[in-house]
């Protein structure tokens, strides 16, 4: 069986958040309004943490890219009263919007304050609610939201694989932020296969995962910068 | 106050609901019947249902290549001639319509699973009109019919899989 992860070389990436960029447009994100920036609810899939390498005065700055971690063993799913988020079998944690009732114990329950729920119901300018993506619906107020990996991606993949009677091969299914990075600091695949270049780098003497002493164990893996 | 706001919402729902299995009257009174018994394929008008995620609505051209002037068969309806004439697409009204939360592939049904037509849109060789209103009682598929089908066949009921 598949087990889809991703893993995020911090020495490459450059900071450019060009993944974010693509992540909204890709998840039809609103993009939000000066008031819910002020009261820290604007929604992004995909946030940047700022960080500080190095001891003063030699400091530099960098952005670790932290998105749904897609964990194995998912505080968010154990949590929710209705099953609008599970694991699925391929390792995706999914989110059914039309399922979600609301009641936020996900959003509070993930480490990582990578759920975000919508307080107000997303605002499109003008006629751009007709310009996102047909692929991925439209939120509405009242219900929690995450990353996927893109898995609207997968669906189309899995179909034409499977319309031209071949197994699916893992560079069909490439979720936006991954196609995006200029850098290649992104890398996406299957866990389980041990040849494929994801479990190749998750196995790097770099690669940690975010707080892994909680033993959520995460599927999107970093790579120390050195 | 509350629950009247309630009742209020509640019977604007149920009307809408109504409303969408209201008839639709289409602009031409199109014969299934007759086409199918001339061996003619869904497909051959609704290009796409079988390598498609959506299923065609035919456009003018698809009935031009057999309904001419210069042929005694078949019959063009005046209604038909004024289209083809004026070169203007009939303006068909869509029936049957996923919504966005669902991905629903016409290739994945019919070319991949090999399921006909027939079991979802019925019996449309024998029906001598259009669709006006949805196969489906109460005029929508429902959840509950692609579950029953995904378990007879044992096909995933992994939510991710179709929703989005």
């Amino acid at each position: 069986m598949v087990r889809w992860g991703m893993v995020i070389d911090l020495d490459k990436c450059s900071g450019c958040q060009a993944c974010g960029v693509a992540c909204a447009a890709e998840s039809n994100v609103a993009p939000g309004s000066p008031r819910e920036a002020w009261k820290g609810r604007l929604i992004r899939w995909l946030q940047f943490l700022p960080q500080a390498e190095g001891t003063y005065p030699n400091v530099a700055a960098a952005l670790q890219p932290m998105m749904c971690q897609q964990c194995d063993r998912p505080a968010c799913t154990y949590v929710c009263p209705v099953s609008a988020t599970y694991p699925n079998p391929q390792g995706i944690v999914a989110q059914i919007y039309w399922r979600c009732i609301g009641c936020r114990y996900c959003i509070n329950a993930c480490p990582y304050t990578t759920k975000w729920f919508n307080w107000w119901e997303p605002q499109w300018a003008g006629n751009t609610a007709k310009a996102t993506n047909p692929d991925v619906e439209l939120r509405q107020k009242g219900i929690s939201e995450k990353c996927l990996f893109c898995s609207h991606r997968l669906q189309r993949a899995k179909e034409r694989a499977r319309a031209e009677r071949r197994p699916l091969a893992s560079h069909e299914y490439v979720p936006a932020c991954v196609e995006a990075c200029p850098t290649g600091a992104i890398v996406f695949g299957d866990l389980e296969d041990p040849q494929s270049e994801v479990s190749k780098l998750a196995r790097s003497p770099r690669a940690f995962r975010v707080l892994e002493e909680l033993g959520t164990k995460p599927k999107v893996i970093y790579l120390k910068s050195t | 106050m509350g629950r009247i706001t309630k009742v209020i919402a509640g019977w604007a729902l149920g009307l809408s609901a109504l409303a969408s299995c209201e008839d639709k009257e289409q602009p031409i009174a199109f014969p299934h019947a007759k086409h199918v018994a001339l061996k003619m394929e869904c497909v051959s008008c609704h290009t796409g249902a079988r390598d498609q995620t959506h299923a065609g609505i035919p456009w003018i051209h698809s009935c031009t290549p057999c309904h001419r002037l210069d042929r005694p068969f078949p019959k063009t309806p005046p209604e038909l001639l004024e289209y083809i004439n004026a070169v203007k697409e009939i303006p068909w009204l869509q029936v049957h319509r996923a919504p966005r939360h669902v991905y629903f592939s016409h290739r994945r049904h019919v070319a991949v699973a090999g399921i006909d037509c027939a079991e979802c849109h019925g019996d449309v060789q024998s029906m001598d009109r259009p669709f006006s209103r949805p196969m489906f009682p109460a005029g929508q598929a429902g959840m509950d019919r692609c579950i029953d089908c995904h378990r007879k066949e044992r096909v995933t009921t992994d939510c991710l899989a179709c929703h989005r």
